[in-house]
């Protein structure tokens, strides 16, 4: 084979190789890109309050007095209107209140939003929900959602989303940045259009009074999400906070962000349907702010819950 | 005596590892399948079990049959060490979806390995690792997320038509070839890196001009395979018999159709069925091995036939080259429905569309733009629904642009043939050969190739995180 060695030494050609594939992809991982349009362009059912978030922190003068965090529990169980008037009947002042809870626990998107919040508005109190543990995993909408600073940036250890995500950012720019080019062109850019606008509030309530369930239902579902082990920890205790870093390093960020800006936190424990047990993370949260928790009243009575994850309308009325 | 002795012994050896190793893939792959069968015939009432397949269990299976049959033949079981039996089967680069290799390709291989890494090894391996998976990440996926939604509608029932049928079935065809060759190219690669030179599987199967040709290029290292241990075998049994029998054989001019139904068809159409099942546990696997049984038999036969008929072999070339790759072409995107659908049912349904059962349809927007064109082809039958024409003729761009690369480009073993990608070229790549390509398309260690490579690895990994699994990952 040396006969062909005419041009480059093999392990040149290799270094070149790599490093020309290197080279673009961090181009076209560094194309810009409106962020809105970033936002707007989930449609996922699950994801799509992304877009409404960012419209109502760039877009709705209303003031942001009080932030609501969290997963579907949150969305669930938290009924803005309600906590914005209950504060209004108590002759408080701050009382604007938003939902920006999302589905699936992840606190990447949690600190993201957080972020966006803290840095535009000036929200008096963040409430971040908090479960019975936290996961393993990070949120699946971080890559379609972050900065790309913010998806190189993201900690290595253990986090398995980490290459996925950073392998996802050059195609995602790529897309973002040839729509937003192709919309400039066609003098269709993406716009806040004020009559598409959702209004101050999405809480994705389920105001169907119907939706209660046996307890007999709930409880075989509670036995169902037991034995299949999701909210037990794998590694021996002393390795807990190991298996669940970047969760924990992400809602650390968040907590010293709203720190920095002076924002009141409380950690708000929405367990599942008759579960008493004190969070596994508790004496973390206890180290950044106190926690609220649900009312044991509101905890057990199957009537208040759709099923064994989050409360009805009922529920999140009495909460 | 104790040779004879020692011979039965191994026979019996060898008749028992066949039967586990056959053992085992029908438990997983057709257990369920044969059941249910039995379940639909006899119309018992036997629960069907959901058995997990395990990955890649054809391919693992299909190597352990060939060193089973290759230490037998060649009488190496004694030097056979059980690392070097693990290493065979198992070398990661071949593991799951081929190509199926030779215990004599392989041994003297890593016999002779130092295991050490080497720039020249890494720079081609890489190389070839890059191009398989902008083959695979790029144009097979690319062309996959429009042709899985017509599969999708016709399992759903939709009939599709004319257009949409064929666009179905080459777009498949094509999905399927980028796939699995730069699958293949991949393990030429990441073997290469270690040092090792597999066989190779693909030698541009598209451009074939008869179907013994296209499948003498297609998943090569299992047409060997089929040829080696289950077509020859088959043929040799059936040869001795009809001479005990006093019948003649199919060679010279006395060949009767006896002869060839008995000798070229039973074989074919036996090793294509079996092949068909060795794909997969469904009616339409079985079907599109038989289709192509049938398409052998009869090439088979017109090569028996042609130098009778017509003796001029220059003049027969020169015309029956372009007419034979046309219907080759042809010939394989009809049977591919078989292959792709997830039903006999739904491989009907394309395959009816093809061939004008469902009418043609076409997006109203045709007829709205070009009314004069609309009327002209409505006297013709054609019918335009609410349907999206873009893309339509995304797809067919999409086929237009693979079948172009298919048939007229030089494929990665033709580019990289200097540096000898593959345990042996084909007579058609012999290293040095003048293909005709220009220095442009020949591969070399320069500035300029290793550019276009880093460029083809930046893009097949930027589209890397969609990506569908390999359509051979599940045989």
């Amino acid at each position: 084979m040396d006969h062909v060695y005419t041009h480059l030494h093999p392990s040149h050609f290799l270094w070149i190789v790599l490093a020309t594939a290197l080279a673009l992809l961090i181009a076209l991982s560094a194309l810009p890109d409106d962020r809105y349009l970033r936002f707007k362009s989930l449609t996922e059912p699950e994801v799509v309050k992304a877009g409404w978030i960012y419209e109502r922190i760039h877009f709705d003068p209303t003031p942001i007095d009080v932030v609501f965090i969290g997963t579907s529990r949150t969305v669930a169980g938290i009924d803005s209107e309600i906590v914005e008037q209950t504060c209004r009947d108590a002759g408080g002042k701050y009382c604007n209140s938003v939902n920006f809870g999302m589905l699936h626990l992840g606190r990447n998107v949690h600190w993201l939003l957080a972020r966006e919040v803290i840095r535009t508005r000036m929200p008096r109190l963040l409430v971040v929900e908090v479960q019975e543990t936290e996961f393993r995993a990070l949120h699946p909408a971080f890559p379609f959602l972050a900065d790309p600073a913010d998806i190189v940036s993201a900690p290595l250890v253990i986090n398995t989303s980490f290459l996925p995500d950073l392998g996802r950012l050059p195609t995602r720019q790529i897309s973002l940045f040839a729509e937003n080019l192709a919309r400039s062109l066609f003098g269709t850019q993406t716009k806040f259009v004020p009559n598409h606008y959702r209004g101050s509030h999405w809480d994705d309530i389920d105001k169907d009074q119907s939706s209660v369930v046996s307890v007999a239902e709930l409880e075989r579902e509670r036995a169902y999400l037991a034995s299949a082990g999701i909210a037990k920890t794998r590694l021996p205790a002393p390795l807990q906070r190991l298996e669940y870093r970047a969760n924990l390093l992400y809602l650390q960020q968040l907590l010293n962000l709203a720190r920095e800006r002076s924002i009141e936190i409380r950690f708000l424990y929405i367990p599942a349907f008759h579960n008493t047990a004190t969070p596994i993370f508790s004496n973390f949260y206890n180290k950044f702010a106190p926690s609220w928790r649900m009312p044991e009243e509101i905890v057990n009575r199957h009537e208040l819950w759709r099923d064994v994850d989050h409360l009805n309308y009922a529920g999140a009325n009495a909460l | 005596m104790v040779r004879n002795e020692d011979k039965r012994r191994r026979k019996h050896l060898l008749f028992s590892a066949v039967v586990v190793d056959l053992f085992l893939l029908g438990y997983y792959k057709y257990a369920g399948f044969f059941l249910g069968a039995v379940d639909t015939i006899a119309g018992t009432d036997l629960a069907v079990p959901a058995i997990l397949l395990p990955l890649g269990i054809s391919f693992y299976t299909f190597q352990q049959l060939t060193l089973l049959a290759d230490i037998s033949n060649e009488g190496r079981a004694q030097r056979l060490r059980f690392h070097h039996f693990l290493l065979f089967v198992i070398f990661f680069p071949h593991l799951i979806a081929g190509p199926i290799v030779h215990h004599r390709e392989m041994m003297p291989q890593f016999e002779k390995a130092d295991y050490r890494l080497r720039w020249p090894n890494l720079a081609v391996g890489g190389s070839l690792f890059a191009m398989g998976l902008f083959k695979k990440a790029v144009m097979a996926d690319g062309i996959a997320a429009y042709v899985s939604p017509l599969y999708a509608d016709a399992s759903a029932g939709h009939h599709l038509s004319l257009v949409y049928a064929w666009a179905a079935a080459f777009g498949f065809l094509l999905q399927m070839y980028f796939d699995f060759s730069g699958y293949s190219e991949m393990a030429l690669g990441l073997a290469r890196m270690v040092g090792i030179k597999l066989p190779i599987n693909f030698n541009s199967p598209l451009k074939a001009t008869s179907i013994t040709d296209h499948w003498s290029r297609w998943h090569m290292t299992l047409t060997r395979f089929l040829r080696e241990y289950l077509y020859t075998p088959l043929t040799t049994l059936l040869t001795r018999r009809r001479k005990i029998k006093g019948k003649g054989g199919i060679a010279g001019s006395k060949a009767t159709a006896g002869a060839f139904l008995s000798l070229i068809a039973l074989p074919s159409l036996t090793t294509m069925f079996l092949a068909g099942l060795w794909h997969g546990a469904g009616y339409q696997f079985l079907v599109w091995g038989l289709l192509h049984g049938l398409y052998i038999s009869i090439n088979q036969g017109w090569r028996l036939v042609s130098p009778r008929i017509w003796p001029n072999r220059e003049s027969y070339n020169r015309i029956m080259r372009p007419i034979g790759f046309i219907l080759t072409l042809l010939c394989v995107v009809m049977a591919i429905p078989f292959f792709r659908a997830d039903s006999l049912s739904t491989a009907s349904n394309v395959f009816g569309g093809m061939i004008f059962f469902n009418g043609v349809k076409l997006p109203e927007v045709v007829a709205n733009r070009l009314p004069a064109l609309g009327t002209v082809l409505v006297q013709f039958g054609v019918v335009f629904e609410q349907a999206d024409l873009t893309n339509l003729i995304t797809i067919w761009l999409w086929i237009a642009a693979l079948l172009l690369i298919a048939v007229i480009s030089p494929n990665v073993i033709e580019i990289l043939r200097h540096y000898e990608p593959v345990s042996s070229l084909p007579t058609t790549i012999t290293a040095g050969r003048d293909l005709g390509l220009s220095r442009f398309l020949t591969f070399r260690f320069s500035c300029s190739w290793a550019v276009a490579v880093g460029l083809t690895l930046a893009v097949s990994l930027a589209c890397l995180p969609q990506p569908t699994s390999f359509i051979y990952f599940n045989f």
